[in-house]
């Protein structure tokens, strides 16, 4: 068996395109996914102080007093330009600004087109504009109050508390990093589904020649899975390894858990391949096609091309997620990430250990006791 | 034209590789028409909000009819894990609980903890609702104070707290190119990827059996001189280029009707032949490369795969960090996708007649470039041939 597993081995490391399939591929995906997503969270989603113009037409010194207090600071709302009309509106043209506040006998705001920073804006010129309706409405019909008032409408207001969710980052682009270590441990299915093919008679001359060897079939399967998984295992850690310590995607802390997560989805690909292989009545070719459709299938219901198609299954169809070899192996690497506890991970670990005993076990009944009279 | 006849006839085999693509590429297409709207200036941000409303007190529902009003309220989310699902695949962008008692100790002039919620954090989505919430709780606690009791003053509020500011958009003094819909801009960003995938995918495996060995060695004993073979394989490459370009500015033209008929669907159109000039060099440049079509396979999915991502035809460029764009200048398809955005007038991009010409002139050169390549290196492997 060891003989078997040692050439077994070589043969699958000497194939010149399978090492690309195994190696580059999965590090090109992987550096150009990072070049289109690396920054994206950062640089537009995490909240960074807007920078503003500010045309003055006439005095308001309210409005200064308010627009100076949420300008302090170190988690200050706005960066403040004081700028005549035609310096801000060039300010704007070449987007160092995000809108231009005019202080006239009222405020109005100019910016270049829709966003969330422009209506961060609107909304701060809203409440001062709230604030000053609500104090000439009170001053009208009961002057007496209005000191109050304006001390009460003054104060800060912390009625809003916010609850801790996760210690792991909410970047949801590294999903996309996720979805491609996923799709790496199912390309371990064409590694299983050649164990499978070069282990049948009437499908490969070396499973010919397999056959009328002295050797116990089970042994040699064996040996060709267990050098197919190691191989592919191989991939998932180096991969792993480059998005983790090249790339340096944040995947949370528990790095050792998440190569343990790789193994684990790519022992399922190697399984599934070897079943899909071991199909009766179909050439190699259309268990091949059958293989890669089936991986880049799943890593599509996965998320790998579009983030949403994952989250839109969860919430119409969850049990389409828990039967997708893929998208549990997603799951592995979300739940490592964003959980504290080990709960979820493991129960997406005894469905992915279920599906790999599934596989094997129907792998084996469709090629036991096989023989040939003739080929 | 017998080489011409054979070259179909071998790309016959490949017909289903290039509609499967194509297919593909035409649903996705219909399903960015349901994205397709015109940028009429300025509009406010609406965030997703799941709200919990645990007061059930006519303070807590004007609280959730005045959110309603700026943001899509979605239903409650029962479970910290589903919160957390939802909230990192953006399914809503904030989760909010309006405890019991809201209304009884907002009246009070208590303020903590009237509200909880779960947010992505340090996000401009929380930084928004914020300011959203503050000008509605500021307005409450006003009124309050007046003497109005909860239910009135959270009326009122609700009242004044309408939007008062106007807000323009920015004329730009140079006009831009004017603008087509969302979705027909997306059909000709996407657009390279198809091109780069059907011609290379097609036609190359087909030069490639063309070139193989003993078929070569029977054509040139055959009476077809060997500048006649190469002017019908070359006219056969052109051929299905053009035809695939047709058929896919065809498609376009039914999807997008009218948007598609107006003076700068032109340009874009333009932009996309040179294009489609610079694929079919890049086939016959793979063509005379690829030593075969496994290895081919492996240099078109990593090519095509860099090209796109790289030059902003998956993540708009706007999106691609500086150092990754100051890399992608030397990549055509960067310069396909500025000539669109000029010619779209995407995201207020100003036309500018040099700016365009000049994405035109770059692809343009850039297919120049690999053609002289190409016919370099077909030399040296005739020069090698005949020597051997």
């Amino acid at each position: 068996m060891l003989h078997e597993f040692k050439y077994s081995l070589l043969t699958q490391l000497r194939e010149k395109q399978s090492l690309f399939w195994l190696f580059c591929f999965p590090l090109l995906l992987s550096t150009a996914f990072y070049s289109a997503f690396g920054n994206l969270y950062e640089d537009h989603e995490v909240f960074q102080t807007i920078p503003i113009a500010v045309v003055a037409q006439t005095e308001n010194e309210w409005f200064s007093m308010a627009l100076e207090s949420v300008s302090e600071g170190e988690d200050a709302l706005f960066a403040v330009t004081e700028a005549d009309r035609a310096e801000a509106e060039t300010l704007l043209q070449d987007k160092r600004v995000e809108g231009i506040v005019f202080v006239g006998k009222t405020l109005s705001l100019t910016v270049r087109g829709s966003g969330v920073a422009p209506s961060i804006l609107q909304s701060f010129l809203e409440q001062y504009a709230v604030q000053e309706a609500v104090i000439k409405d009170i001053a009208a019909q009961q002057p007496e109050r209005l000191d109050v008032v304006m001390a009460a409408m003054s104060q800060d207001l912390n009625c809003l508390k916010t609850e801790p969710l996760t210690q792991g980052s909410m970047d949801p682009y590294a999903h996309y990093f996720f979805a491609l270590l996923a799709m790496v441990a199912m390309m371990g299915s064409s590694r299983g589904l050649q164990a499978s093919v070069s282990n049948q008679a009437n499908l490969s001359p070396i499973g010919a020649r397999k056959t009328v060897s002295p050797i116990h079939k089970f042994q040699c399967v064996a040996a060709h899975t267990l050098s197919s998984f190691l191989v592919q295992s191989l991939s998932m850690c180096v991969c792993i390894s480059y998005i983790l310590f090249v790339l340096r995607v944040d995947m949370g802390e528990r790095i050792a858990m998440l190569y343990v997560a790789g193994l684990a989805g790519t022992l399922t690909g190697v399984a599934m391949g070897y079943c899909i292989g071991a199909i009766p009545g179909l050439s190699e070719t259309v268990k091949v096609g059958i293989s890669i459709g089936v991986t880049l299938g799943s890593s599509l219901f996965s998320g790998l091309y579009v983030a949403e198609i994952k989250a839109a299954i969860m919430t119409s169809c969850p049990l389409l997620n828990d039967i997708n070899p893929t998208a549990v192996v997603v799951d592995l690497f979300y739940c490592l990430s964003m959980y504290e506890d080990y709960d979820r991970f493991l129960q997406k670990l005894l469905i992915l250990g279920i599906m790999t005993l599934v596989f094997l076990f129907a792998g084996f009944l469709m090629t036991r006791r096989k023989r040939h009279a003739s080929l | 034209m017998p080489v011409f006849k054979v070259f179909l006839r071998i790309l016959k085999k490949y017909r289903i590789v290039m509609f499967m693509y194509i297919a593909i590429f035409v649903s996705l297409s219909i399903g960015l028409i349901k994205f397709d709207k015109q940028d009429t200036g300025f509009e406010a941000e609406r965030l997703t909000i799941s709200v919990s409303d645990l007061d059930q007190t006519a303070a807590s529902k004007a609280l959730i009819a005045y959110i309603s009003a700026y943001n899509e309220i979605a239903a409650p989310i029962i479970g910290k894990d589903a919160v957390l699902d939802q909230l990192y695949f953006r399914s809503v962008d904030l989760v909010l609980t309006i405890e019991e008692g809201y209304a009884e100790r907002l009246a009070a002039g208590e303020t903590e903890p009237l509200l909880t919620d779960y947010r992505v954090p340090d996000s401009y989505s929380a930084a928004l609702f914020d300011a959203q919430l503050e000008r509605y709780l500021t307005a409450v606690s006003g009124y309050l104070v007046s003497g109005l009791e909860i239910n009135a003053a959270a009326q009122k509020a609700l009242e004044t707290a309408k939007p008062q500011i106007a807000v323009e958009t920015l004329q730009d003094e140079k006009t831009t190119a004017g603008t087509v819909g969302n979705g027909m801009i997306g059909y000709f960003r996407y657009l390279p990827y198809i091109l780069i995938g059907v011609l290379v995918s097609a036609i190359s495996p087909t030069v490639l059996v063309l070139m193989s060995k003993e078929i070569r060695n029977r054509m040139n004993c055959s009476a077809i001189s060997t500048s006649s073979q190469t002017a019908q394989i070359s006219l056969g490459i052109i051929v299905v280029s053009l035809g695939v370009y047709a058929l896919l500015t065809g498609i376009a033209a039914l999807l997008f009707g009218s948007d598609f008929w107006t003076w700068n669907s032109w340009y874009v159109n333009l932009n996309s032949l040179v294009f489609m000039l610079f694929c079919t060099v890049l086939t016959m440049f793979l063509s005379q490369t690829a030593p075969n079509t496994l290895v081919l396979n492996m240099i078109v999915t990593t090519a095509n795969l860099l090209l796109c991502f790289l030059g902003g035809v998956f993540v708009p460029q706007e999106f691609l960090s500086e150092t990754v764009l100051r890399f992608s200048r030397f990549l055509p398809t960067y310069w396909y996708v500025r000539g669109l955005y000029l010619a779209t007038g995407y995201n207020g991009e100003p036309w500018n007649a040099t700016d365009y010409a000049m994405c035109v002139c770059l692809q343009l050169g850039f297919a120049i470039a690999l053609f002289c390549i190409t016919l370099l290196i077909a030399r040296n492997k005739r020069q090698t041939q005949s020597n051997a």
